[in-house]
């Protein structure tokens, strides 16, 4: 038994990959039990309705399985799983109405802005607030971004992703990350200021 | 440095993603920019607005439903396509055939095989068996014919050929 374990810890996403190709149910399961956690966390983050967060991760586990021959293992198999997660997401929310990413609001077609967020100081959030509170306000701040900086922040804040995670998970530069994260946050700062001027300091 | 860039830098700091040498400059310039150090602390004040929430529960028996259906749907079982540097075997390597097909060819091929062997010893066996009925026969003959001399040579030399007597 203890040896088992062993190996099961000791096969890499890649190893499972090819198991599963080969027809291998239990790779398979494997790597879904890997990964079923993290991507019901980033569906979370989008969605707020349990089922349609089941149905869309195993979406994104049944899209991932049938284009598995199409895995490069030059990116990491979880953010190749991400990817296909977080376009299943927004494929779905697009088809039930979330309005699409503006290309003016693309942040390398916008200059300047990076001082706008200097409107108000946005303190930290008060102490009196709960958790869930605070979950709460920033999730609807999230919601009123735009897609692309709403992405980053989500899988840069949320998921923890390093900007190279990132880079390979939204298909774009590292520079690029860089330049998003940047005027995401920006961004965040001025609707957060917008939605709740109470929590500005000295408001 | 100019403001702008250690704005990008402050936002880079918060992520660890920064080298060491940046973080040196970085810190430089905040010891004389009241501005950016104002900014500095601000970034650090809104990723507290990020926490994560509480872990999502995996529905009990997910992934077995998920490999059930992965599995259920043949017609969406992946093919095999060799990963970039990821050692391929060599029957995996034929372009525009899938490793099912080599596969379902291989079994059918030792299945034919296996079946002319057998059909080829069948009728090996039989061929024996005819060769030792022949075998027998002419040794039952012999053996007839032997009998007759032992048993009846009187009778053979008492048999005078035919028509001399009469």
């Amino acid at each position: 038994m203890g040896v088992v374990r062993m190996q099961e810890i000791e096969r890499t996403d890649e190893q499972l990959v090819l198991e599963t190709l080969d027809g291998s149910r239990e790779a398979f399961q494997v790597l879904v039990e890997r990964h079923q956690s993290r991507l019901f966390g980033l569906a979370r983050h989008y969605l707020r309705n349990s089922s349609e967060v089941e149905d869309l991760v195993q979406d994104t586990f049944l899209k991932a399985f049938s284009r598995l021959e199409t895995f490069q293992s030059q990116s990491s198999f979880f953010t190749w799983l991400y990817r296909i997660g977080k376009n299943t997401i927004l494929d779905h929310l697009k088809r039930k109405g979330r309005s699409p990413v503006l290309a003016m609001e693309d942040p390398e077609e916008v200059s300047g802005g990076a001082r706008e967020g200097r409107s108000g100081r946005v303190p930290s959030p008060d102490s009196k607030l709960l958790t869930r509170e605070v979950v709460e306000v920033t999730r609807a701040v999230l919601e009123e971004l735009p897609d692309i900086f709403r992405d980053v922040l989500i899988l840069r804040e949320l998921e923890g992703l390093s900007y190279q995670e990132i880079s390979e998970t939204l298909d774009v530069s590292i520079g690029t990350v860089e330049s998003r994260i940047f005027r995401a946050r920006a961004k965040f700062k001025e609707k957060l200021i917008q939605r709740h001027p109470e929590f500005v300091e000295g408001f | 440095m100019r403001c702008d860039d250690i704005e990008r830098w402050i936002s880079k700091s918060m992520d660890n993603e920064l080298s060491v040498k940046e973080v040196g400059q970085m810190r430089q310039h905040l010891e004389h920019c009241a501005p950016c150090r104002q900014s500095f602390e601000d970034s650090r004040d809104l990723r507290a607005w990020f926490v994560p929430g509480a872990a999502v529960a995996v529905p009990a028996g997910f992934a077995q439903r998920v490999v059930a259906e992965a599995f259920a749907g043949k017609a969406s079982v992946p093919t095999f396509t060799p990963l970039k540097g990821g050692g391929a075997s060599a029957d995996s390597a034929m372009p525009g055939v899938d490793r099912f097909t080599v596969r379902l060819a291989a079994m059918a091929a030792a299945l034919l095989a296996v079946l002319g062997l057998a059909l080829y010893m069948q009728r090996s066996t039989q061929s024996r068996d005819l060769h030792a009925d022949r075998n027998s026969l002419e040794d039952t003959l012999k053996g007839l014919e032997q009998l007759n001399q032992r048993e009846f040579p009187a009778r053979s030399q008492e048999t005078p050929p035919e028509g001399t007597q009469r």
